[in-house]
């Protein structure tokens, strides 16, 4: 079960993204709560307090404003151009008894039984999982046990064990991890290329001759 | 040259702005950590086959490795003490256009230590300043 955590948010009056800027070299962070037909609220948060609740991948809040406390779910961030820094959150206010369908962090525990063969490596080709289910069941991150994985064999999305009141909200054979065993290094793959090196075949070109025929047919 | 497109619409290109930051191909979307670039640069085909090459030798047969960037740009270069005119040279050499931010490489199957360090010696074969990343948190 999801417990709320807790932080506290101040309104934000001047949005835009000068203001914004001020405001995160003041050690705040931008966000807004919008949804349930309330008009949006422009807030800022503690940057340290809400980051490091953010970087534990919560996903459930109880946002503090004033004298009031709203539930709301992390609904979206924003991210600069190297990824490095959180720009923006987006939450949505919630209840908790309110279905919601939301992407799970997933966490593979155990040592896969394909992993004892030579070059084998676990492939997670997915993180999270989407699922549906009540606020209040909601937990930020799910455990999946891959100790039973061997080579060749795949964890799809439908194979995940989920607690009781969630439904998947994705294609069950979506393919979550897989057992790969690497392949000998390819140190022929470049002496093709480079045997096989040749000018690209050229689309714009071949039209354009078609083009020609067309018209030359259509003067006779 | 080890990568080129197959099909092509047109022979040659023009240059194009080369300032721009990078809003996709920006975080580790395949792997578990990637290379990123601080930089823009137009990056050869000779110069991803490098950093795969370097990669290759010191994983030997551990882990996965993702190339991010293709090179589909042809760069033409006219041919040495040739008068100018006479219209765009021939293609000299494919490139993939890299604008700070852009994930050039990523790997998987591997613990961090390797991945850094993997990833330290294909940043060798780069002409941009690159950083060791991690996947993303995610709403």
């Amino acid at each position: 079960m999801s417990t709320a955590h807790p932080i506290t948010a101040e309104p934000r009056e001047k949005t835009g993204s000068r203001h914004c800027r001020r405001l995160r070299e003041a050690g705040r962070l931008p966000a807004v709560l919008y949804g349930h037909k309330k008009p949006p609220a422009h807030l800022s948060l503690d940057a340290r307090e809400a980051l490091a609740h953010i970087r534990a991948g919560e996903k459930v809040y109880e946002i503090r404003l004033g004298g009031a406390a709203e539930t709301a779910l992390l609904k979206d961030l924003s991210y600069d151009h190297l990824g490095a820094r959180i720009l923006h959150a987006d939450f949505e206010r919630v209840d908790l008894s309110e279905e919601v369908t939301v992407n799970v962090h997933l966490h593979l525990v155990g040592e896969a039984a394909g992993l004892k063969h030579a070059g084998a490596m676990l492939v997670q080709s997915q993180t999270e999982l989407a699922v549906r289910c009540a606020v209040r069941d909601l937990k930020d991150a799910i455990d999946v046990d891959v100790s039973a994985l061997d080579v060749g064999g795949a964890l799809h999305a439908g194979d995940v064990p989920l607690p009781a009141g969630w439904t998947l909200a994705q294609e069950a054979d979506a393919v979550l991890a897989t057992i790969q065993i690497a392949k000998k290094e390819a140190e022929g793959e470049a002496v093709e290329a480079e045997a096989g090196e040749a000018e690209p075949e050229v689309i714009a070109e071949v039209k354009d001759e078609g083009e020609g025929e067309a018209k030359a047919e259509s003067k006779e | 040259m080890a990568m080129m497109p197959k099909r092509v619409k047109h022979r040659k290109e023009m240059r194009r702005a080369r300032d721009r930051k990078a809003t996709k191909g920006n975080y580790v979307a395949y792997g578990d950590y990637g290379l990123q670039s601080t930089e823009g640069c137009w990056l050869t085909a000779r110069q991803i086959e490098a950093g795969r090459i370097a990669a290759q030798h010191y994983l030997k047969r551990q882990g996965k490795i993702f190339i991010r960037v293709f090179p589909d740009k042809p760069v033409s270069k006219k041919p040495l003490e040739t008068r100018m005119g006479k219209g765009k040279a021939d293609t000299d050499y494919w490139a993939a256009r890299v604008k700070p931010g852009t994930v050039l490489y990523e790997i998987a199957g591997v613990p961090e230590d390797v991945a850094k360090r993997t990833l330290v010696r294909i940043a060798m074969k780069m002409p941009v300043r690159c950083r060791f990343i991690g996947r993303r948190v995610t709403a």
